[in-house]
């Protein structure tokens, strides 16, 4: 045997085309034939091997006239054989090659790759069921809990197409579908707890944990390069979307509950009295698609004495439309005659020692004497009430504040405030989604706050509430909920001095807003307006001090009627001998249907007006 | 998809040449990049304006612009070759494709006729597993073993070339820039075009090139025996087949001047 053939390396020489030329021992014994010469290299090796060497190897060694230790496998008598393969490319252009076994190698490389495999699997699959995961929990409904699986499934987990269906006991129906037109119902109940062959689709059960919720139905890519379809990642896929569908289902009936409850909590019908008008805004914030803790209540204390309350309580959801369900209950329960603003507070700090969850809940309490227009109210932690008063620019009533609900709890006292309203003046409460955002101050909210309610101040009421609530929230996205009370006091009966000729613009501006609530229109209002200015100016010039301007309305033949009264301690001397003073009785003739001149210790000019237009 | 701003870049765009000359395009197969071409397209530089180009995840293409959905399909890399072809500006092309690229120009012809002037189709098959009244010249087990040969070798089958050829001090001669680029591909994309490539079926598209063609077989080739390509010239409208007398799948390493003097010939017509 020559060293050539005793070589334990196999060792040959090729044509340039691979054909060869020479083969020693090792390598007839390695293909377990004899007939190797003739016969090209790439027709010894397995099929990769072949198409390694059509494709790779033999153009490296026409450029680089040399191979150095690739791995390939020849196919011998008892299966492959990796070797080791070296190759130089000769001046005579003959290729001298070496094969050494590399059983061992391969082995190695082989547990090598397949580790790496395995780790570049792992990775992949955790990629894909991170990214999924992250996409079902951010999901809020069922709904989007599936629209969520399709935009995974032809995304991370690489099918072609799929249809979502959702389960409704037995029952299963179409949710949607991607890159399809959505794929027949399963044929048959599903049972099974893994992914199924269905045709040429994988059909992955959703299992929530008591009941199946859905089934979601993938068609895999049939592209030639396409990976198959990673059953084991979308078996977890489909286990995840089971529990996310569960929460998703719980969260919307907790959800729907609490709005219901909050609807009804909140479907306030005021009571309804010539004395005073209320108008409300509720908007309910959908960026957190739970319900809030705000609310608002009008209801009569006794029959003289309007409760007006809007309150915030902490938190969201069931929870928190539970707890602003039985604070509301409380104000209406706790408020009675004589108690007070201050006093009612105090009350609910030891309701809601008892009901933790409406603990820190802010609050705002008003109580409006409906004969005599006084006001009093208190603020616990809550924005405080705006009012409205005729031409005067709006004025946030700050006296009477404390803490929020509970957290003075035998530590201080609550507190009251009081202010006179005049006839026809207006008072808002609302909650803090109305003026707060996150990029700018409290301050700023309620001075911009202040301003659009000066512009709207003059609008009938619930268009003035409505512009106002559109208008603030024209920069907010539903973030929060906002809860906005607009009441009036219409004043029963309007009387008041009248001092001077400065004071008589006042109480004409009084008289013209007094008016309006009453539901007098513009041109009615300023004709009675001038009537009574008329009478006034005559008053004072008359009688000096002690002028008094008094306005009523009376049910009359052709509906209600104002009656103007103005009194003074002086004496109108007969029209004939006062050519001035006629004159101002015949203009006021002319503005009002009837006018009553009365002499006694003083003079007293009654007008009575319809409150509709006359027709002309 | 994503937009590319300069397929010029993305395709790593060599171009030679009469400035004036008819273009001619060289597509690369499956396995190495536009060095394939080395000896072949220098041969027409006096005569036409030569563009050499690497299909994206070989060469010095950018291996960001691969996507496992549009390069999972042959369809895919004819868009690319459509796309440079409208972006280098160019009147009708002479584009001439080696093995697995003869069936992306195929395609690409088909899909914008007016882009293509000729196609000149290197060692083609439209299909390489067999199919009943079809032989691909592979059995299905046998591409599967392929495949799975890939996936054991994905060292051999890739990076492990290179670094081994660029570590050799005795080669001197060896620019290493050759080295480095020759033959190297991003081992994941090989994988993925080694499915594309061998698990193809094209031959419907045959029917929808009106491109005037020439297909040139190889007389020994076990990757795309003679049968394939008779097949590709009885299947395709208007062809000529030119039968050489080589061993291989890439005469345009191993027989440059027959298959250089094969599409002169053609051209010349």
């Amino acid at each position: 045997m020559t060293g050539w053939d005793a070589s334990p390396s196999g060792l040959l020489v090729l044509d340039p085309d691979g054909t060869v030329r020479q083969a020693n021992g090792a390598v007839r014994r390695w293909t377990g034939r004899d007939d190797v010469v003739g016969v090209r290299l790439p027709d010894l090796l397995s099929v990769g091997g072949r198409i390694y060497w059509e494709t790779h190897l033999g153009p490296l060694l026409h450029v680089e006239r040399r191979l150095d230790e690739v791995l390939v496998e020849l196919r011998g008598p008892d299966g492959r054989l990796p070797v080791l393969l070296t190759a130089v490319v000769g001046d005579d252009g003959a290729v001298h090659a070496a094969l050494s076994s590399a059983r061992e190698r391969a082995r190695f490389e082989r547990e090598l790759v397949a580790a790496r495999h395995a780790a570049e699997r792992s990775e992949a699959q955790l990629r894909a069921l991170q990214g999924t995961t992250a996409a079902l929990s951010r999901a809020l409904g069922p709904d989007a809990v599936l629209d969520a699986l399709l935009d995974a499934a032809v995304g991370a987990l690489g099918a072609a197409a799929a249809t979502a269906f959702a389960a409704d006991g037995d029952a299963l129906s179409v949710h949607g579908a991607r890159h399809e037109d959505p794929a027949p119902l399963p044929a048959g109940p599903v049972l099974s707890r893994a992914p199924r062959a269905d045709g040429d689709r994988v059909l992955v059960p959703l299992h929530g944990s008591a009941a199946l919720r859905g089934v979601l139905s993938v068609k895999p890519r049939d592209d030639a390069g396409a990976e198959p379809l990673d059953l084991d990642v979308l078996d977890a896929v489909g286990a995840q979307a089971g529990l996310a569908l569960d929460r998703a289902q719980l969260h919307a009936q907790t959800a729907s509950v609490a709005a219901e409850l909050q609807h009804s909590l909140l479907d306030v019908t005021p009571p309804s009295d010539a004395r005073f008008s209320v108008a409300a805004v509720y908007r309910p914030g959908v960026e957190a698609l739970e319900v809030g803790g705000d609310f608002y209540d009008v209801f009569l204390v006794d029959e003289g004495v309007l409760a007006v309350v809007v309150g915030d309580v902490v938190g969201r959801g069931l929870q928190a439309a539970s707890a602003m369900g039985q604070l509301r209950s409380a104000v209406r329960a706790l408020a009675a005659p004589g108690t007070g603003p201050a006093e009612l507070l105090s009350r609910l700090d030891r309701f809601v020692d008892q009901v933790e969850a409406a603990g820190m809940a802010t609050l705002a309490y008003a109580e409006l004497e409906l004969a005599t227009g006084v006001l009093r109210y208190a603020c616990a932690g809550h924005p405080p009430p705006l009012l409205l008063a005729g031409a005067a620019a709006p004025r946030l009533l700050w006296e009477g504040r404390s803490t929020p609900l509970g957290a003075l709890l035998g530590r201080g006292r609550r507190t009251e405030s009081v202010e006179q309203l005049p006839p026809g003046a207006r008072l808002l409460l609302c909650t803090d989604g109305l003026f707060e955002r996150r990029d700018r101050s409290l301050d700023e909210g309620l001075e911009l706050l202040t301003g659009v309610a000066a512009e709207v101040a003059t609008a009938p009421l619930g268009e003035a509430v409505r512009s106002l609530t559109s208008r603030m929230l024209a920069d907010e996205r539903g973030r929060d909920d906002v809860c906005v009370l607009l009441v009036q006091w219409v004043g029963g009966v309007l009387e008041r001095p009248v001092r001077d000729v400065d004071d008589l613009a006042v109480a004409r501006g009084d008289l013209s807003v007094w008016l309006r609530a009453r539901g007098a229109v513009p041109a009615v209002a300023e004709e009675v307006v001038l009537a009574a200015s008329e009478a006034l100016v005559n008053a004072l010039q008359h009688s000096g001090p002690g002028v008094r301007l008094r306005a009523e309305t009376t049910p009359g033949p052709e509906g209600d009627q104002v009656v103007v009264t103005v009194l003074d301690a002086g004496r109108w001397r007969p029209a004939a001998a006062d050519p001035e003073r006629g004159r101002g009785l015949q203009i006021i003739g002319a503005l009002v249907d009837d006018v009553v001149l009365e002499a006694g210790s003083g003079t007293t000019v009654v007008l009575r007006r319809r409150l509709e237009e006359r027709a002309s | 998809m994503t937009a590319v701003a300069d397929p010029a870049a993305r395709h790593a765009v060599t171009t030679t040449g009469r400035a004036d000359g008819a273009p001619m395009v060289f597509a690369h197969g499956f396995g190495c990049d536009q060095g394939m071409w080395r000896h072949v397209a220098p041969r027409f530089e006096a005569t036409h304006r030569v563009v050499l180009f690497d299909h994206v995840g070989a060469g010095r293409s950018d291996l960001s612009a691969w996507s496992p959905e549009r390069h999972g399909r042959l369809e895919g890399y004819a868009a690319d070759v459509i796309e440079l072809v409208e972006a280098l500006g160019l009147p009708p092309v002479v584009f001439v494709g080696h093995s697995v690229s003869a069936m992306i120009g195929v395609l690409a012809a088909a899909e914008r006729p007016d882009l293509f002037d000729r196609l000149v189709l290197v060692g083609p098959s439209p299909r390489y597993v067999d199919a009943p009244g079809y032989r691909g010249g592979f059995s299905q087990e046998e591409i599967d073993e392929l495949l799975e040969t890939m996936d054991g070798n994905y060292l051999g089958w890739s990076q492990h070339i290179a670094p081994v050829i660029m570590g050799q001090p005795d080669r001197p001669e060896l620019g290493e820039e050759l080295s480095s680029s020759f033959c190297r591909t991003d081992p994941a994309i090989a994988r993925r075009f080694a499915r594309t490539t061998f698990l193809s079926d094209n031959r419907e598209d045959l029917g929808r090139v009106r491109t005037p063609s020439l297909v040139v077989q190889c007389g020994d080739d076990v990757i795309a025996p003679v049968e394939v390509g008779q097949y590709v010239h009885d299947h395709l409208a208007g062809s000529d087949l030119v039968v050489l007398d080589v061993t291989g799948h890439c005469p345009n390493l191993s027989a440059p001047d027959d298959l250089s003097a094969a599409i002169e010939a053609w051209l010349a017509r």
